[in-house]
């Protein structure tokens, strides 16, 4: 299973689409809370998070499910500059980041 | 009768420099206040030519300028005053302000000159010139960042969309029983094209990171005193007191002064603007520091800025007043960020007016 949790709706959408179109099996969330009060993410799941999003930050949402038991891959998404990304990171996690703008490559790489 | 002693003391107290010569251009008088203007001692140049004290284009002609008038009446100083330079005992030249009056006595044709050292004047005002073109350059350059951030930012989203709609479709039309050739090959294209627009703001984005801040040690005080007199400048008609309460001028700390000025130099000027109205016209800066930070707080008697105004605050592009030197909070905010620090507004109170902190971590270095 794939998850996607990206504010906007026209790159969540496509980011859907994509997957769909290949037959993955993906769920998408508008943030974090939703994300995590709906979705069960399992150990061989991937979660793509985007790090700037309403409410719960991307940052944490990462922090959060990189706790959980069975920790899914996840792999953050970030339009935003460079130092903003190395602030908002943890600095342990080894989270890959893929930089938008995207193509699919960037994303099928993880799946 | 006033002494000549007692003369002599009140000639001393001036300060303004005050030589008296006779119609040869012999120097009579030559006060305390020349002295320092100009290096020689009284002793030195009493009895000599006041040329002594001009560069050597002027003294040349200085005893022709006097018997011209002499014999016309027709003054250029005398009665006017100018700006003149004279010339130092180690050479340097001295910018002047001469006013010039003339007396008849027993003695014959006297002249008294008054001079007003500029060197301080002309210094002061060399280095609000230098401050203030440093500051345009870098608003064109920080204007340039701002909106290239933004648009590599807000085009990103759309761009993103775009490209993995366009993949997906363009997989599909592949995949179709019978595949139509020439559509695939244009949404090819399609993908190149956008590729190439991904790109474009890949290079942008990679420009605008490249800025990192110069920090070096720098006078906290010093420069908030200049940023406080380059928004004087602006403000000298409608009476704003503008006040800064840090006067450690030992304080030391690495930044990037020019940044650090534009940040505050807004800041000021945005306080300036809001008090214009107020009964009380006052913007107070001050700092406190603690082990990590140190704070920077620009504080104004104007109306001060609502929650609803605040949410608006710091987004790209906001600003009503873009004009000469002025960047706006956001961009503020970025540079402020880049330094490790940050910028913030403390939280309304009725009846108080608005109070920006800027946040600047202390052995400032930085995140890039
Ligand atoms: N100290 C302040 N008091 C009241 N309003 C302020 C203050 N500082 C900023 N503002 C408001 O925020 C707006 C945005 O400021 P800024 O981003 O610096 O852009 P600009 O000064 O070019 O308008 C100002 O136009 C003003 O309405
Ligand atoms: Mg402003």
């Amino acid at each position: 299973m794939i998850y996607i949790v990206e504010d906007d709706v026209s790159v969540r959408d496509a980011i859907a689409r994509m997957f769909e179109s290949l037959e993955l099996s993906c769920a998408a969330f508008a943030d974090g809370e939703s994300f995590l009060s709906d979705a069960s993410p399992r150990i061989d799941d991937t979660v793509f998070v985007d790090l700037h999003l309403p409410g719960l930050a991307g940052s944490d949402l990462i922090e959060k499910v990189a706790a959980l038991d069975e920790a899914p891959q996840i792999v953050a998404i970030s339009g935003q500059p460079l130092w903003k990304i190395t602030r908002d990171l943890p600095k342990i996690t080894t989270t890959p980041v893929v930089r938008k703008p995207l193509k699919e490559q960037d994303l099928l790489v993880y799946v | 009768m006033v002494s000549s002693s007692c003369l002599h003391s009140v000639l001393d107290t001036a300060v303004n420099g005050i030589i008296v010569i006779d119609d040869n251009g012999t120097i009579l008088i030559y006060n305390r206040a020349c002295e320092n203007m100009f290096g020689y001692k009284s002793a030195e140049v009493v009895g000599k030519n006041v040329n002594t004290l001009m560069p050597s284009a002027t003294a040349k002609q200085h005893d022709q300028f006097i018997r011209n008038y002499l014999k016309s009446g027709d003054p250029k100083v005398v009665g006017i005053g100018r700006e003149v330079v004279g010339r130092h005992k180690d050479g340097t030249e001295i910018p002047i302000e001469l006013s010039v009056g003339e007396a008849q006595t027993e003695s014959g044709h006297q002249f008294i000159g008054v001079l007003k050292d500029l060197r301080a004047t002309k210094e002061y005002e060399e280095r609000l010139r230098v401050l203030q073109s440093n500051l345009v350059t870098m608003t064109r350059v920080n204007a340039l960042d701002e909106m290239g951030a933004a648009i590599a930012h807000e085009v990103n989203q759309p761009l993103t969309a775009l490209m993995l709609y366009l993949q997906t479709a363009a997989r599909r039309a592949r995949a179709a029983d019978q595949p139509d050739d020439p559509m695939i090959s244009l949404m090819d294209k399609a993908v190149v094209e956008a590729e190439r627009a991904g790109q474009i703001i890949q290079r942008m984005r990679n420009f605008v990171e490249r800025q990192a801040p110069q920090c070096i040690g720098t006078g906290l005080a010093t420069l908030i005193d200049d940023c406080l007199e380059l928004v004087r400048v602006g403000h000298e008609a409608d009476d704003v007191e503008f006040i800064s309460t840090f006067v450690d001028y030992n304080y030391q700390l690495e930044l990037d002064s020019v940044q650090i000025q534009q940040i505050l130099v807004n800041l000021i000027r945005n306080a300036g603007e809001a008090v214009k109205d107020q009964p009380v016209k006052q913007v107070v800066v001050s700092v406190e520091r603690d082990d990590d930070n140190v704070f920077v707080k620009v504080m104004d008697t104007g109306p001060g800025l609502d929650e609803e105004a605040v949410s608006h605050l710091f987004k790209a592009f906001t600003g009503t007043k873009r004009r000469g030197l002025g960047i706006g909070l956001a961009i503020s905010r970025s540079i402020a960020q880049n330094h490790g620090g940050d910028l913030l507004v403390e939280p309304y109170e009725e009846g108080k007016g608005a109070t920006f902190t800027l946040r600047l971590p202390v052995n400032s270095k930085a995140t890039s």
